[in-house]
């Protein structure tokens, strides 16, 4: 199959690239701390992947990850269910400017870049986790991911640039996460992640059964070591939940406040859904299947409906009281019973800050990204970030 | 809006929320004082009710407070054709087809009506429009109007002789596609003026246009024989009276326009960029590149048939990457990014290249007219496809900014 073939083609894809000569003086991406900005960074997200695992129905996402470099660099992958459960590590070598296209698909089925292999339990354990099945890890079974009963795995995905030096042969090379080693960070970028601002990506949700693609620059974020912002502790980092609040992973944290365009229009079939990825501020593990963990469904602090003519109202004035992103990462369809909207058009504010009991921040502070699919005709689809409207960086 | 009080409270207890506005000197998505739609492609014809190719964007105010968003069309030769300026109420939203707006001419502009019998007119001739205004001797008649008439902007946009006018805006590429972008500003007060027009930028946005980062927008394509559709944010433009987009001689977004003195205050883009294209396997619809590009000079319209004298524009350095880690120039190069804002399909015959996947590095900064000669602000997109079923838009990796860049 020739969409396989040039999958797999990619995933082989690593090359050299010889620096780019310039005449002009040579500078670096403006690297901005504080706004969501596509520029080289530290660490990137993929902020919610989806791949159906029916044989047959190719519905995946693809995402690329770039080292913009003229040095070698090690980037460090996790899988995350959407219930911030980290599931999978593994890294990837990439040597100057190189580009490596990875398809989520081939992961589930056992394939990793650089030619290796998952055994056939670890290929059911991701397979389970991530589609929200129980499973028994060894400590009892239990649940991962939230089950929507569709067979499509889902969750996102972190990138850091890395100096971790296990091997695929080393225990636990599969299970490094920010959650469970001390080590991961170090102030200044000397622990496993650094704080190499190289990494740029890109992903793309692949739907062929109904002729859908999109496609978005991944999340990049920055790393700076000498942005008091970004090094004092108590302030908010986007890895904050697992460092302590120390701000030792130095990484600029994302947006809190968004405005969200929508459409849906029945007599065209225009359609919104949006993509999402937020921060629970919790270090979740699995959890008993039969109950929802806390903080779960994750609320926020204001979700206001504008039409075109500039009226407004909240979602509990209108009656339209929705909790759309309960999760750290997910779709939910504008019009649908998780976003149910009081106009056909329009634009939606969403504040994502909520205080989590028994979060690691004891306040509000809650991140989120959020990118914007919309379609029409049944024919054309399209995806975009949405606007930040506010960061949540400490003054 | 009914407030929440409690969140409100929240709000006003904690304090941690900084404002997304005046990160200038990166091209991030936050409401800004000028929207720039790089580039668009709508069906010219008049009367297509289903257009086969169209542009269509959303401009959205983010404050509470009344604003005024002038928009200012321009053809692929950087010819400013028709303004059209918008009154939003505090969270407003207006929504354009560029169809709509040149071929149904759903923004109402002049329409040509020559009395019976006289033959169509020219620059110098006597015109006769049906709400009766704009007659005379069009020698001196200026595009600066917003009340160009209609047939003269499809055929500005088409690359075609407007009889009008009796001269022509844009490139012709024979197909009845009306090519061109759009500048959005956030402006104090009602406008036909250009961005061009004397008092239109003062220092501090005290000027037409003001500095008020609070436009926000997106825009998405059709095109209806391929199956494609793409989308991304508008190219947010954000305004700072201060540091360097508040220093005279430093090279910001409307610099033609303000003979250097960074009056308009608006952070200008970047010059380099990277993208990734596929042109084979599943994409079998390819890669192509939509861009935009600083022109430096204040451009009018031309005699019929003839190019602006900067075109074609060139680049400085594009340098192709293959999956093996080969690097090559491209074998076949005519100049792939000649106009002010168009589209190049990679591997197409003015961008051929020895591989059918890779990396593209660019730099536009050739030495080149105007102010800040060396450095040329630009914008690039990326569509890849699987022909007759889907496409996936992105932005291109900016590299660098060119307030980095020595002027």
């Amino acid at each position: 199959m020739k969409f396989m073939m040039y999958l797999s083609r990619r995933l082989t894809m690593a090359f050299t690239l010889v620096a780019l000569g310039l005449t002009a003086p040579v500078h670096n991406a403006h690297a901005v701390i504080g706004t969501v900005d596509a520029v080289p960074a530290a660490t990137l997200l993929l902020p919610h992947f989806e791949v159906h695992l029916d044989q047959g129905i190719t519905l995946t996402t693809l995402f690329t990850v770039t080292n913009t470099s003229a040095s070698p660099v090690d980037a460090h992958v996790v899988l995350w269910t959407n219930t911030g459960v980290p599931t999978l590590s593994f890294d990837i070598a990439l040597v100057a400017k190189d580009v490596v296209s990875i398809n989520v698909e081939d992961i589930f089925n056992g394939s990793i870049v650089g030619g290796i292999t998952l055994s056939q339990a670890q290929v059911n354990a991701l397979q389970a986790k991530h589609t929200g099945q129980p499973y028994d890890d060894g400590g009892g079974v239990d649940c991962y991911g939230i089950n929507f009963g569709d067979n499509v795995a889902r969750g996102y995905i972190t990138i850091d640039t890395w100096s971790g030096t296990l091997t695929p042969l080393d225990a636990g090379y599969f299970t490094q996460y920010p959650s469970n080693d001390a080590g991961y960070f170090a102030a200044g970028g000397t622990g496993k992640a650094t704080n190499t601002n190289v990494l740029w990506g890109d992903y793309s949700f692949i739907d062929l059964s109904n002729n859908f693609g999109q496609g978005d620059t991944m999340v990049h974020i920055e790393a700076d070591e000498t942005d008091t912002r970004l090094t004092t502790s108590g302030n908010y980092t986007f890895y904050g939940r697992f460092v302590g609040l120390t701000a030792r992973d130095n990484r600029e944290p994302l947006t809190h406040k968004w405005n969200i365009p929508y459409n849906v229009n029945p007599d065209n079939s225009g359609f919104t859904s949006i993509i999402f990825w937020r921060d629970s501020a919790i270090v979740q593990s699995e959890f008993p299947c039969a109950v929802l963990p806390l903080p779960y469904p994750l609320t926020q602090n204001s979700l206001v409906y504008y039409d075109d003519d500039a009226d407004s109202t909240d979602s509990f004035s209108s009656g339209f009281a929705a909790v759309p992103f309960p999760y750290e990462s997910g779709r939910v369809s504008v019009g649908g019973p998780g976003l149910p909207v009081p106009y056909t058009s329009g634009w939606i504010e969403f504040d994502s800050r909520t205080t989590i009991f028994g979060g690691a921040y004891g306040d509000d502070r809650s991140q989120s990204f959020i990118t914007v699919i919309r379609g029409d005709s049944g024919i054309f689809s399209s995806g975009h970030e949405a606007t930040h409207v506010e960061s949540a960086i400490a003054p | 809006m009914r407030s929440n009080l409690g969140a409100w409270l929240a709000v006003l207890m904690l304090g941690v929320g900084v404002d997304a506005t005046a990160e200038i000197g990166t091209m991030d998505i936050v409401p800004s004082a000028t929207l720039l739609l790089p580039y668009f492609e709508a069906d010219a014809e008049v009367g297509e009710s289903s257009p086969l190719v169209d542009t269509r964007f959303v401009v959205r105010n983010t404050s509470s407070a009344p604003a005024i968003a002038h928009m200012v069309f321009y053809t692929d030769f950087g010819v400013p054709t028709f303004a059209h300026t918008i009154s939003l109420v505090g969270h407003d939203v207006e929504r354009f087809s560029v169809h709509e707006i040149i071929a149904t001419n759903s923004l109402g502009l002049a329409e040509e009506s020559p009395v019976e019998g006289t033959p169509v007119p020219g620059p110098t001739e006597v015109a006769l429009f049906s709400d009766g205004f704009e007659t005379g001797d069009l020698s001196n008649w200026s595009i600066i109007q917003s009340d160009i008439s209609i047939e003269s902007v499809r055929a500005y946009h088409s690359g075609q002789m407007a009889s009008r006018e009796g001269n022509s805006a844009g490139f012709d590429y024979g197909d009845e596609i009306a090519r061109g972008y759009v500048t959005i500003d956030s402006v104090n007060e009602i406008t036909t003026a250009l961005p061009s027009a004397a008092g239109y930028f003062i220092d501090g946005g005290v000027g037409i246009a003001n500095n008020e980062n609070i436009l926000t927008g997106e825009y998405e394509t059709i095109d209806s024989p391929n199956n494609f559709s793409d989308g991304n944010p508008l190219v947010h433009i954000e305004a700072d009276d201060t540091g360097d987009t508040g220093t005279p001689g430093e090279y910001t977004f409307y610099s033609r326009y303000t003979a250097a003195t960074a009056a308009d205050n608006r952070e200008p883009l970047a010059t380099r960029y990277a993208a990734r294209f596929v042109d084979g396997g599943a994409f079998d619809g390819g890669t192509s590149l939509s861009y935009w590009r600083d022109i430096k000079i204040d451009q009018g319209p031309l005699m019929s048939g003839s190019s602006p004298a900067w075109y074609p524009l060139s680049v400085n350095i594009i340098n192709v990457y293959d999956e093996n880690g080969t690097v090559a120039g491209p074998t076949s190069f005519s100049e792939p990014f000649p106009l002010a804002c168009g589209r190049v399909q990679v591997n197409g015959p003015s961008l051929t290249t020895p591989f059918d996947f890779g990396l593209l590095e660019m730099d536009f900064n050739i030495v080149f007219q105007g102010e800040f000669s060396s450095i040329n602000q630009v914008v690039v997109y990326s569509r890849t496809g699987i022909a007759g079923r889907l496409a996936i838009g992105n932005r291109a990796l900016p590299l660098d900014n060119a307030l980095d860049l020595t002027p």
